[in-house]
């Protein structure tokens, strides 16, 4: 069937999915950073406005790690679209899952104060990888013309 | 630094998911057909730069960018492992835009039950936030 997944696009898929998580990562460790953050805060407060806030994320861009997680993003975003000209979305979406689950993971293992309460992550996480992944189903049975509720 | 989700940080977070869906509907409009290829990676990648051309691309990456400074925003005043799942509440627009701005033909009950899932995940994330 045409736009499976081969080793090939799935690799490639992990290589986008690798690269869009350690972007996310590099881009909060950057807002993080005190410096960048308490910047952004009081340059807010000061002016009142979004113009405010919009330079004070504007200087936070000058940070090296937002630098670097905002180009691991279009990376991860450009592979991302090379992956959706190879393979059905019906196959692309689940795999979108890996996703969530991979920056939740990273965040807590990199990131100071996260915290993740996993009690409520793990349920939160698998449903929504359900829910995906069922909108993912049904773009393929859109695609094969069986439609739920039809009798093909 | 306090990182809870309050109402004003999960409202710039639909703000973000409502600013990259419609971006994604702009893009999905500006590219035609999008049938799968089999060009080697260099054709598809120059195939993708090309779109870049169209009014709609402009539109739609545009709103990408703005997106973006919304998510840094997002990410100055909430936690990363509370925030990017959350990302997720995008497939609800960019479901309802398919099926209403794109005329693209949807499975409604799997859209529906889909969504439904989906939107119980975020609240769990977001129930765990208030732990």
């Amino acid at each position: 069937l045409e736009g499976n997944l081969t080793p090939r696009s799935f690799l490639l898929l992990l290589i986008s999915i690798t690269l869009g998580s350690f972007g996310q990562i590099c881009l909060k460790a950057g807002m993080m950073t005190s410096a960048a953050g308490v910047k952004t805060d009081e340059f807010a407060r000061q002016t009142h406005s979004m113009v405010g806030t919009f330079l004070g994320i504007l200087r936070t861009m000058g940070h090296p790690f937002v630098i670097l997680g905002l180009s691991l993003y279009v990376i991860s975003t450009l592979t991302w679209l090379l992956l959706l000209s190879k393979v059905r979305l019906s196959v692309a979406y689940p795999m979108i899952s890996i996703s969530y689950v991979f920056v939740v993971i990273l965040s807590s293992l990199l990131l100071r104060g996260e915290n993740v309460a996993w009690g409520w992550a793990i349920p939160g996480l698998l449903l929504i990888s359900g829910g995906v992944s069922i909108i993912g189903f049904g773009l393929g049975r859109m695609a094969q013309g069986k439609p739920s509720g039809g009798k093909s | 630094m306090h990182q809870s989700l309050t109402a004003s940080s999960f409202l710039l977070i639909c703000i973000f998911v409502t600013l990259a869906s419609v971006g994604q509907i702009f893009i999905k409009k500006s590219v035609s057909g999008g049938s799968l290829t089999r060009d080697t990676l260099g054709e598809t990648l120059k195939n993708i730069l090309c779109t870049f051309k169209h009014p709609y691309a402009i539109i739609g990456f545009g709103l990408y960018v703005v997106s973006t400074f919304v998510w840094l925003l997002v990410l100055s005043k909430v936690k990363l492992s509370v925030a990017y799942p959350m990302m997720s509440l995008s497939y609800f627009l960019v479901v309802i835009l398919s099926a209403t701005v794109l005329r693209e033909k949807v499975d409604k009950k799997c859209a529906i039950i889909g969504l439904l899932l989906i939107s119980a995940g975020v609240s769990c994330i977001g129930f765990g936030m208030g732990r």
